[in-house]
């Protein structure tokens, strides 16, 4: 009877290890093999130059860029406040590594096209990859007239062309670094010593200061520069404030330009002598994918 | 083959279809010719189409980088009589060279602006 008893009492005990058993099979069963990092940075791009970070499949992500005057103009101009140069684009998430983008500057008017792949996503568990690895592309159109309407001009020198590869990790919730390799054509240039081509290496980074703010920062440097003997590289500096669907990115730059020729070209001020200017990014997500 | 990938094998080829390398210098060659200095320089056909080329995008209206304005004959008038305009474009020292973070300008541009100041800096 005794022997019974004590049966009886450890059954229920045993049950539960079979259901704790059971629990955590089912966990693993559910646990995705690969974890992939996300959110190594709020945005495409970190403030000048792509990020690591594309949007989601079926996700439109509508961007408005500003970017003022000099601070140098004084109190007179609201330091640069007066004068403002904007670009909005639209980028939408084919699939979850592929994306597509279009985009409008008034600057120079010019508009851009650009497709980006993640090649390698960094993640973490079954055959973990530290870095990922991404490839962006893409041509500008200069929409503005031709000065010389005299002379036969070609429809090719309105355009130019970058490629991208950005190789970066999120090291943590945190810390986010990216660097990026990058060659910036033009069809069109002055004289025989001015390159078509620009060879461009990038860094950024983001640092999280808590839940909604970011430290984030970019610059990229020309290097073959010999041509431009007073070119100034783009650095920007700016914090990312998240606020739900938006995302603010407040920031000074040295550069005028908002895409990748102009970003370089466009007649970037020297942040030694304060020419520099306040700017913003404001991103919108759109999810245009039903899901269940 | 998945519609993406169409997509982007699609843009990639409209990419590279119509890289160029051209330059100015070897496509209109005539615009290298010897200039003739003793010619009248003007300001609608000499001055404006190198202010439009080389500063205008900075310097209207709109966008008065520096607080400095080239759109118009007074504003132009102005800066071309104080010798800022041709002490940026001729990268002269104590003055901004311009345009800002570019080549310097074509030696046959700066010579028509300089000769169109020396002229009398006119509104012709």
């Amino acid at each position: 009877m005794k022997k019974l008893i004590i049966l009886l009492l450890l059954i229920p005990s045993i049950t539960s290890f079979a259901q704790d058993d059971l629990l955590d099979a089912l966990l693993e069963e559910q646990k995705p093999e690969k974890e992939f990092a996300a959110a190594a940075f709020k945005g495409t791009r970190v403030i000048n130059a792509q990020s690591l970070e594309n949007v989601a499949e079926g996700v439109l992500d509508y961007r408005i860029l500003h970017r003022f005057g000099s601070v140098l103009g004084g109190a007179q101009n609201f330091f640069g406040l007066d004068q403002a140069s904007m670009r909005m684009s639209f980028d939408y998430g084919l699939t979850d590594r592929l994306m597509i983008g279009i985009g409008r500057s008034g600057y120079l008017k010019e508009f851009d096209g650009n497709i980006k792949y993640k090649l390698i996503w960094q993640h973490k568990g079954k055959n973990p990859m530290p870095v990922t690895v991404v490839y962006n592309a893409g041509t500008v159109l200069q929409s503005i007239g031709f000065v010389d309407q005299t002379r036969k001009n070609l429809f090719s020198s309105r355009l130019g062309y970058f490629h991208t590869l950005i190789i970066g990790r999120k090291f943590n919730e945190g810390i986010s670094f990216q660097v990026s390799p990058s060659v910036v054509h033009r069809n069109l240039v002055t004289d025989q010593q001015e390159p078509n081509d620009l060879f461009v290496i990038g860094i950024g980074g983001r640092i999280k200061l808590n839940k909604r703010l970011a430290f984030v920062a970019d610059y990229q440097h020309v290097l073959n520069s010999d041509y431009y003997p007073n070119m100034n590289n783009p650095l920007a500096l700016g914090i990312d404030i998240e606020t739900g669907g938006h995302v603010f990115q407040l920031h000074f730059s040295n550069s005028t330009g908002m895409n990748e020729r102009a970003v370089l070209l466009g007649q970037n001020g020297s942040w030694s002598k304060g020419d520099i200017r306040f700017g913003f990014n404001l991103s919108r997500v759109f999810d245009l994918k039903k899901r269940i | 083959m998945k519609i993406h990938q169409l997509v982007c094998l699609s843009l990639f080829g409209i990419m590279i279809h119509s890289c160029a390398y051209n330059n100015e210098a070897d496509l209109y060659p005539s615009n290298n010719d010897t200039l003739d200095t003793s010619k009248t320089f003007t300001y609608s056909g000499d001055v404006v189409p190198i202010l439009n080329r080389e500063c205008t995008s900075c310097h209207n209206q709109n966008n008065i980088s520096g607080g400095i304005q080239l759109d118009n004959y007074d504003d132009v008038k102005f800066f071309a009589n104080n010798g800022r305009l041709l002490g940026s474009i001729e990268w002269s020292s104590g003055f901004s060279p311009m345009p800002k973070g570019g080549p310097k300008m074509p030696a046959n541009d700066i010579t028509r602006i300089k000769k169109w100041i020396e002229g009398g800096a006119l509104n012709n």
